[in-house]
């Protein structure tokens, strides 16, 4: 509550290594990027790939992306991450499918089945980028 | 009570581009707001049916689909009227609405709005230098800095 008169304070936004939520499911996105803000992470999401190619291409710090496989448009996450393994290389990639239950035609660092455990999820994030 | 704070306004930002939808929710999280993202109205309005405790809702008005902006403001005011709603049309219109909550917000405001509007400006550039796209993209930054504000 602070000091009666004194406005009220709020911590600085905690940083963290940069994760990069890929999801066309906005409620899925929005609660993925949630959990790993609240676990000290920075996080910007995209929509869809293209709209992850386009931060990763300007330059905004990520180190880890966590993808939905099956995405609008005509690039899917699969296709993201053939991207990213060619064009950021430092970037790990962790991937996620609802109608998948593994993934072994494309080098990535993780797959989750959604829906997923958040608790596994962000336990394995941090064996990736600590 | 640890180094939380008692209530953190959260934000929705509501924006077709996703280079100005992350250099705004950047700014806003920097300032100390909660900051939520929707790439288009309909996203917007799946968030807020969720209950999403959503205190401002900053909004482009020009949006792919079936709900512009002005459809948002009109569903939010049917369904979340406490919710304040503000409509830019331009991105630098979202960049000031963006200072005047940082002037507002929980922390002393990290950096000055001209910062974002010149990373926003960059960003923009470089995609229509590498990439055709949009004109209607490249013109929201260009455009307003051509005219003086009304």
């Amino acid at each position: 509550m602070g000091v009666p008169g004194e406005p009220r304070r709020a911590t600085a936004r905690k940083t963290g290594a940069g994760i990069l939520v890929v999801e066309d499911e906005v409620l899925i996105r929005a609660t993925i990027a949630e959990q790993l803000r609240r676990t000290g992470y920075s996080v910007i999401e995209a929509a869809n790939a293209h709209e992850a190619v386009e931060l990763l291409r300007n330059r905004f710090e990520v180190k880890l992306i966590i993808s939905d496989i099956r995405m609008p448009g005509s690039l899917d996450g699969v296709g993201l991450a053939r991207l990213v393994h060619n064009e950021f290389p430092g970037v790990k990639v962790i991937l996620t499918a609802a109608h998948l239950t593994e993934v072994d035609w494309v080098e990535h660092d993780g797959f989750f089945h959604k829906p997923h455990d958040p608790a596994q999820l962000i336990a394995h994030v941090r064996t990736l980028i600590g | 009570m640890p180094d939380e704070p008692q209530v953190q306004e959260t934000i929705l930002i509501v924006d077709r581009d996703v280079l100005v939808r992350t250099s705004l929710a950047q700014y806003l999280r920097d300032c100390g707001y909660a900051v939520v993202e929707a790439a288009n109205a309909e996203e917007a309005v799946a968030l807020l049916r969720r209950d999403t405790p959503v205190d401002v809702v900053l909004s482009d008005v020009a949006m792919p689909g079936a709900l512009d902006g002005f459809g948002l403001a009109k569903w939010i005011r049917t369904h979340r009227p406490q919710t304040k709603i503000i409509l830019t049309g331009t991105v630098l219109r979202s960049i000031d609405a963006a200072h005047d909550l940082c002037d507002e917000g929980p922390l002393p405001v990290p950096y000055h709005a001209q910062t974002v509007h010149d990373r926003i400006r960059r960003l923009l550039a470089a995609r229509s230098a590498t990439a055709a796209g949009p004109a209607a993209d490249r013109s929201r930054v260009q455009s307003q800095d051509a005219q003086p504000e009304p």
